[in-house]
């Protein structure tokens, strides 16, 4: 029992932190793009490493300052060792909102619109490494990885933002 | 299948959580303003309708970090204290333009947080002004301006950067000056010739010289770190260092703000901030004026305390020099510093 299963769809709920005071909600799907290579004999179907597409949405709460929403996509390559523990390496882009609550407009005469809710929007790049561990039908794991993700323009420049992720899978 | 109700009833719980300074939190507001959304953390007795707002230093503090310790408890039991994230800094946010990080735009934000206040909690709140450090290079600039000096009862600077050159050269001179006295006092002597050597090395001008600007400040805190450990500036006691490192660590998000500080700053100093200077322009400000410095502030010297309790306009106007402080009085001497800022605000509420 190798791998994953070609064209299977994996999904996956748990646990996004932008650091640890900002807890979040991750939900993700992953599809198997390519198998660079497969089981053998009867196993064949299953595959030990591959590459696959990933998205994912997640939503973190900073109890001081905002919410943020993010949705991610990228590319991993996915290796199996052994029967059930493999690495994900990733790369992709990353959209991200920030709204805040509370606020007060004021424009250039100085004039106050009070405003219930206020959304700044980013782009970036996003890398991700970790390991994930299948049980043994393969149709359930968990993931562990962290990624980096380099957010634009964000406070006149860019701003590199580190996560975690402990993500239950379901296949 | 139950698996899965275990974890989300894990994030649940995790989400539910809430830490304790939150319950101390009054009110927490963003000012949105020419692309920024600034953040505004307020604590304490907003029923005195008397608020003192916080600006940090930096370039690339935060507001929060100035919660902590007996200056900021007792401000808090009989003042609302309004601790603001600047432009670029903290946590505040936005899709800004480097162009507009100047000490005049940030002003500008500092108004429309006064304006806000007052628009959340009524016109007649009492609004008193407190700069640390490059804080002061900021409220100066606020204070200087008619138009926003106007909203305050008081002006409290806290070794206040607002002359940059001044900054530099008369660190240079204290810290020349204060190395001479431990020497001459048998006082570590082979540490402080060494801080002469490396003041002697500096190129004493402000033109193309910001390593020279640079090392200047990081030996500043050095040679004030050397006063603390031989007993001449008082330490930071158990009580701050816990506040400072909570609220660094576990109420801001710290890498979000390391980084948005960092690289603000990079982009004043890139704007010209080591020429700026209001000093020229002081004598516009006729709000009561409280000057705090620390004797032994090699960081921002007392020199820029001297020179603007000389130049402010204001009759109502003051210098008190702490005896036992480096470049943070309210964290060197709390009590003393807690009782002078209180008379002040009490005399003028």
């Amino acid at each position: 029992m190798l791998g994953q299963k070609k064209s299977s769809l994996e999904y996956g709920i748990g646990y996004f932190g932008n650091t640890w005071i900002n807890p979040g909600l991750e939900f993700s799907m992953e599809y198997p793009l390519i198998n660079t290579r497969t089981g053998k004999s009867k196993y064949s179907d299953l595959g030990e490493s591959m590459i696959t597409l990933q998205g994912s949405a997640a939503a973190y709460w900073d109890p001081f300052s905002h919410v943020g929403l993010l949705n991610y996509y990228q590319l991993n390559f996915k290796q199996y060792f052994g029967k059930r523990l493999g690495i994900q390496m990733g790369f992709g882009f990353v959209l991200q909102s920030n709204v805040t609550g509370d606020n007060y407009v004021v424009d250039e005469d100085f004039q106050i619109e009070e405003q219930g809710f206020v959304r700044n929007n980013y782009g970036g790049i996003h890398i991700s490494g970790g390991f994930f561990v299948d049980n043994k039908y393969n149709n359930r794991g968990v993931l562990n990885k962290m990624s980096l993700y380099v957010l634009a323009p964000h406070n006149a420049g860019i701003l590199p933002v580190f996560s975690y992720h402990f993500i239950y899978l379901m296949k | 299948m139950h698996r899965l109700y275990i974890l989300l009833l894990l994030v649940v719980t995790f989400f539910s959580c809430e830490r304790q300074d939150a319950e101390a939190m009054i009110d927490l507001i963003n000012v949105v303003r020419d692309d920024a959304t600034i953040p505004a953390y307020i604590y304490g007795n907003t029923g005195s309708k008397v608020f003192l707002i916080i600006l940090h230093g930096g370039p690339g503090g935060s507001g929060l970090e100035y919660r902590g310790g007996a200056f900021t408890e007792s401000m808090e039991q009989d003042y609302a204290v309004v601790y603001t994230d600047q432009r670029g800094q903290g946590m505040s946010q936005g899709n800004l333009n480097p162009e507009d990080f100047t000490p005049e735009n940030l002003a500008a934000d500092v108004h429309a947080l006064a304006l806000s206040l007052r628009y959340k909690y009524g016109e007649d709140i009492r609004l008193f002004l407190f700069g640390h450090s490059w804080g002061g290079t900021l409220g100066s600039t606020v204070m200087v301006n008619p138009e926003y000096a106007v909203q305050y009862r008081g002006w409290i600077e806290v070794a206040g950067a607002h002359d940059m050159p001044m900054t530099f050269l008369g660190g240079l001179t204290k810290m020349d000056t204060i190395a001479g006295e431990q020497i001459a006092a048998g006082n570590n002597v082979s540490y402080w010739e060494g801080i002469r050597e490396s003041v002697s090395q500096i190129e004493p001008t402000i033109e193309s010289n910001d390593q020279g600007i640079l090392t200047q400040n990081m030996l500043a805190f050095k040679a004030e770190q050397k006063l603390t450990d031989q007993g001449d500036i008082n330490a930071p006691s158990v009580e701050y260092l816990f506040d400072a490192l909570n609220n660094i660590y576990f109420i801001n998000n710290n890498i979000t703000s390391f980084f948005s500080g960092n690289y603000t700053n990079g982009i004043f100093f890139e704007n010209g901030l080591t020429n700026f200077s209001v000093t020229d322009q002081l004598k516009n400000i006729e709000t009561p004026s409280l000057l705090l410095w620390g004797k032994y502030d090699m960081v921002v010297s007392d020199t820029l305390g001297y020179s603007a309790l000389e130049e402010i306009g204001a009759e109502d106007k003051a210098l008190h020099i702490f005896e036992e402080s480096g470049h943070s009085p309210f964290v060197n001497e709390p009590a003393l510093f807690t009782e002078i800022v209180i008379d002040f605000i009490e005399r003028l509420k």
